[in-house]
């Protein structure tokens, strides 16, 4: 490389002027000894020389300045690339459309896990959460006093924020709806340990989470646009919340984005509300986890000094309160937490998009190695009339490098357009959606991906022209002997990483329709959800509240097209359920230690009804019935298929009792598993209580119908607000959409990548192709004799494709070699296969021959189809 | 005056090659043993001198170093490389062969 650089070092001037300078005096001084005069002599010297002006001009034109090299080698660059538009035009849309694809795949990752969080100094922002792995949980809410005892003991800590998430009710007036909102309540110290708070009014101050502080609200945009028409008297002004009046002191930036569960993923909206947490912490019980932390780590101490710190008080918590089990403080820097759950696919896209790429400008090698080959003759002649390897090889540079930066130019343009697709389709669920942009770093990268490509496309061909012997190149006017075999190896390169990106698909693939066939525990089709708070004071707790959703429930039963209609406190795939430890006293299989016999469960509340409209079949036993009408009745559960199985392997769990949060109630059946985080989860096992035993204000009335579920929405918020027209409705959806937002985001990977693989392979093809016709072409003549010998078409098609198919063979070794390796980027996105999945590695490797063989067979044809006389004339 | 021929195209190259092998010499020096050497029939264009001298630089068949000429005055002096000397016998074989074909033909009429 170096020796490279130092020839193409231009000669000095000056040392060359001083040469010819020389020459014309000695020059001079001899024809003065054969008598001329001084001035005369000079003169004829000058003149036998040419001027030496003139050739110091012609020798700088060989070993030209710099500047005025690159000006004369871009216009002849031009004026060749004119020459062969075919080649110009193909190399510009193949480097756009890959450059695009990087582009914009670059920057969502960019925008998404790269750029810091829109916070004052994030890094040093960390969520904190408990760490209880021996019930099985490996993060959990921290409990009130657990905060009070970080904010004492942690100096490393500038500040400690709580926040803990729940949802309030916006009473309605004469011109709006009542509204359930999203709420996160808050220290009065988070917003500035945030470092971003309101741009209307104010944040809260210290006091306002104070008890008997008067009640104050900070709203987001969305609110402040939607219900408030953007009025910015709204401050000051009191609204009631939850039946209390409640005064708004502050509007949230429309990029404000904070959650609590500090992954904005997983389809939590922000609250469109922040009220102050009153600040009782250190009053709150023990038991419940239930409060999120946020902390900021003083300027002068490191956040991993912090961290020394915070588990010394993990320890002490761990031997005072949870008995040496293990208990420790889980800690994440705020931005690691947040991409968390899309980093995987993300890293895969960019690691797919980058593949594409090496196989796109392998593929702009080759063209452009055949393309010095045809050129041959013309580049040795150049070098023959005094142009020096540094000039070929910069000649061939520029010409690439302005190819290189034409389609990168384009490739942005593309890719601003591409991003904006991506966008359109992308899951609900990307974090920092709205951040998403291209910036001054995607574009540096795109430029240095471009200058790359263009400097392998021209140091290739130019190491082999440069190579070349002139005297043979203009005898026999011949192809480029060692360009074929790099040829050969830019295509076998292609091929292995096509097939990385092939299983990569394959696998993705397969997990994706598993993933589809995964039985969900229920029916989705025709299922419609209205998410609703029974919101009004009354309805604060007991036994109203369960009148009045049953109310709710009962009207709706009569609407036309319902077939069944329930109640439940936490839909399939919402994530929703509460975790308890419940206890089965009489199971064999407990063993008397209580880690063991106590399991960490999902439990909910849900009306009679629930389970026939959520189409969850009922294995034994029975639903909870009409029969649950009294408290005492009610003290029943019906568990999943999961604990039944753990604990009753014998199948007798009907009429067995359990140990829920201090009570007894009795397994009156067993129902089927369903999923609760999403299609690839498992989840834990699942106890469901009626909602007369464990009333909830939140529920989610599920409608099960015939026809479009949808089509009924209008109907039943009819039906609604007969029953109580003050009834908040916060959202309503069908499962079938809960389903499909739940493979969303693989559905998008996985078309991408797919997307990817297809242009790998049809570069890959052409490859083949091009590598086989070249050999193929080479041959001509010992094909002829071949064929003239007697040779048959079947035997010669044979000879042809045999190269083809061990090259294929040789790349599927690598590339599968390749994908096992890698298979730690796309574990994580995979469900029910593992990388080597010898099924998905078979079908790549079958589909690569196919694809050798269809590539190769067209000149294998062509060469059985040789005539023996004409290509033997031929040379 | 002596009638000069042109320089067939290429022996340029050979010449150079054939006047280097008796030491380092000058761009003037080189042109003017050549033109010593053919009793002044062979004259090189100064054009096409140095042009050639840097080419067969690039080409590693001659090395070209900064030194003092007779006279006292600062000069850049070329002389063979190793492979420079290779070359010269590959290609005063070849002149040779060349040579020896046309003079073949010439005699045959």
């Amino acid at each position: 490389m170096w020796s490279l650089l130092r020839r193409l070092a231009p000669r000095p001037d000056a040392e060359m002027s001083e040469e010819m300078r020389f020459h014309v005096d000695m020059e001079a001084a001899e024809l003065e000894r054969m008598g001329l005069t001084p001035a005369e002599a000079r003169r004829r010297a000058l003149a036998n020389f040419g001027g030496v002006r003139r050739y110091t001009e012609e020798g700088r034109e060989m070993r030209m300045l710099w500047l005025d090299d690159l000006r004369r080698d871009l216009r002849y660059a031009a004026r060749s690339l004119r020459r062969t538009p075919g080649y110009a035009v193909v190399v510009v849309l193949t480097l756009a459309l890959g450059i695009a694809a990087n582009t914009a795949i670059f920057s969502v990752a960019n925008s998404v896990v790269f750029r810091q969080l829109p916070y004052r100094d994030p890094s040093r922002l960390m969520v904190l959460w408990d760490g209880l792995d021996w019930m099985g949980v490996s993060e959990a809410w921290i409990t009130g006093p657990e905060v009070v005892r970080l904010r004492e003991r942690v100096r490393s800590f500038e500040g400690v924020a709580a926040i803990r998430i729940g949802s309030v009710t916006l009473a309605g007036d004469e011109s709006a709806e009542p509204q359930q909102l999203g709420q996160n309540a808050v220290t009065a110290n988070f917003f500035q340990l945030l470092g971003q708070g309101p741009d209307i009014g104010r944040s809260f101050a210290r006091g306002d989470d104070q008890p008997g502080a008067p009640r104050t609200a900070i709203i987001s945009r969305r609110l402040f646009t939607q219900r408030f028409g953007g009025d910015r008297e709204v401050v000051g002004k009191t609204v009631m919340v939850d039946g209390a009046p409640t005064t708004i002191i502050g509007v949230l930036p429309a990029d404000f984005h904070y959650s609590a569960q500090g992954s904005v993923s997983n389809a939590s909206p922000d609250a469109d509300m922040y009220l102050p947490l009153v600040d009782t912490l250190d009053r709150l019980p023990k038991g419940p986890h239930s409060i999120g932390v946020l902390a900021r780590v003083r300027p002068d101490v490191s956040v991993s000094a912090a961290r020394a710190e915070l588990q010394v008080l993990s320890r002490d918590l761990d031997a005072e309160q949870y008995g040496h089990r293990g208990f420790h403080f889980v800690d994440n820097v705020l931005q690691e937490r947040v991409t968390r759950e899309v980093r995987p696919a993300l890293y895969a896209l960019l690691g797919a998009v980058a593949l594409l790429m090496l196989i796109m400008s392998m593929n702009l090698a080759v063209l452009s190695l055949v393309r010095a080959g045809r050129r041959d003759h013309e580049i040795t002649v150049r070098r023959a009339i005094g142009a020096g390897h540094s000039r070929v090889i910069r000649q061939l540079l520029t010409e690439n490098m302005l190819l290189a930066l034409l389609g990168s130019g384009l490739g942005l343009l593309l890719g601003v357009w591409m991003l904006r697709g991506l966008l359109g389709i992308a899951p609900a669920s990307l974090p920092r959606r709205d951040e998403i942009s291209i910036d001054a770093g995607v574009v540096a990268v795109t430029v240095a991906i471009a200058v790359l490509v263009g400097i392998i496309m021209g140091i290739l061909p130019a190491v082999h022209a440069a190579r070349r012997d002139i005297a043979s190149v203009l005898r026999e006017r011949g192809g480029l002997r060692g360009a074929s075999r790099s040829r050969r190896v830019l295509v076998l390169a292609q091929l292995a990483l096509s097939v990385v990106l092939l299983s990569g698909t394959g696998l993705l693939l397969e997990s994706f329709v598993r993933l589809t066939r995964v039985d969900p525990g229920f029916d989705p089709r025709g299922v419609l959800t209205i998410d609703m708070m029974a919101s009004r004071a009354e309805y604060a707790s007991g036994a109203p509240v369960v009148a009045a959703i049953d109310a709710q429930v009962n009207a709706l039963r009569s609407l036309p097209g319902v077939v069944a209609v329930g109640a439940t406190g936490a839909t399939p795939l919402s994530a929703g359920a509460d975790q308890s430890g419940a206890f089965f006293p009489t199971s064999p299989t407990n063993n008397g230690t209580r880690d063991h016999d106590w399991m960490l469960i999902d439990n909910s509340s849900v009306s009679p009804g629930y389970f026939a409209a959520m189409g969850i079949p009922v294995l034994q036993g029975s639903d909870f019935t009409a029969a649950v009408r009294d408290s005492a009745a009610a003290r029943v559960a019906v568990i999943d298929e999961q604990l039944s199985a753990r604990a009753f392997p014998n199948g007798n769990a009907v009429g067995q009792p359990l140990w829920l949060d201090g009570d007894t109630i009795r397994i009156v059946g067993v129902v089927r598993h369903v999923r609760m985080y999403g299609l690839q989860e498992e989840g834990r096992g699942q106890v469901w209580v009626p909602h007369r035993y464990r009333p909830y204000r939140g529920m989610t009335l599920v409608l099960r119908t015939r026809g479009e579920p949808l089509a009924l929405a209008a109907a039943a918020r009819q039906r609604i607000h007969a029953v109580d027209p003050h009834q908040a409705i916060a959202s309503m959806g069908t499962m079938n959409d809960a389903v499909s937002a739940s493979l969303a985001q693989r559905r998008l990977v996985l078309s991408l990548v797919a997307a990817f693989a297809a242009a790998a392979l049809l570069l890959a093809a052409l490859g083949v192709y091009g590598v086989t016709a070249a050999s193929v072409a080479r041959r001509t003549r010992e094909f002829g004799i071949r064929l003239a010998l007697g040779a048959d078409r079947k035997t010669m098609i044979a000879t042809v494709v045999r190269e083809p198919v061990s090259l294929v063979a040789l790349g599927l070794v690598l590339g599968i070699g390749v994908t096992v390796l890698s298979g730690r980027v796309l574990d994580r996105l995979l469900y029910g296969v593992k990388t080597a999945d010898p099924l998905t590695l078979s079908a790549v490797a079958l589909l690569l021959f196919v694809i050798a063989i269809v590539a190769s067979w067209i000149p294998a044809r062509r060469a059985a189809g040789t005539d023996a006389m004409i290509a033997l004339r031929a040379e | 005056m002596p009638n000069r021929t042109d320089l067939l195209q290429g022996t340029l190259d050979l010449l150079i090659l054939r006047v280097l092998r008796l030491g380092a010499l000058h761009g003037w020096g080189i042109s003017k043993r050549v033109r010593t050497l053919s009793n002044d029939v062979l004259q090189i264009q100064q054009g096409s001198l140095y042009p050639a001298l840097y080419r067969l630089e690039d080409r590693g068949l001659i090395a070209a170093t900064w030194g003092i000429s007779d006279e006292g005055r600062k000069a850049k002096f070329y002389e063979l490389t190793e492979e420079g000397r290779a070359a010269l016998a590959e290609e005063r074989a070849n002149w040779r062969a060349f040579t020896g074909a046309v003079e073949a033909v010439l005699r045959g009429t």
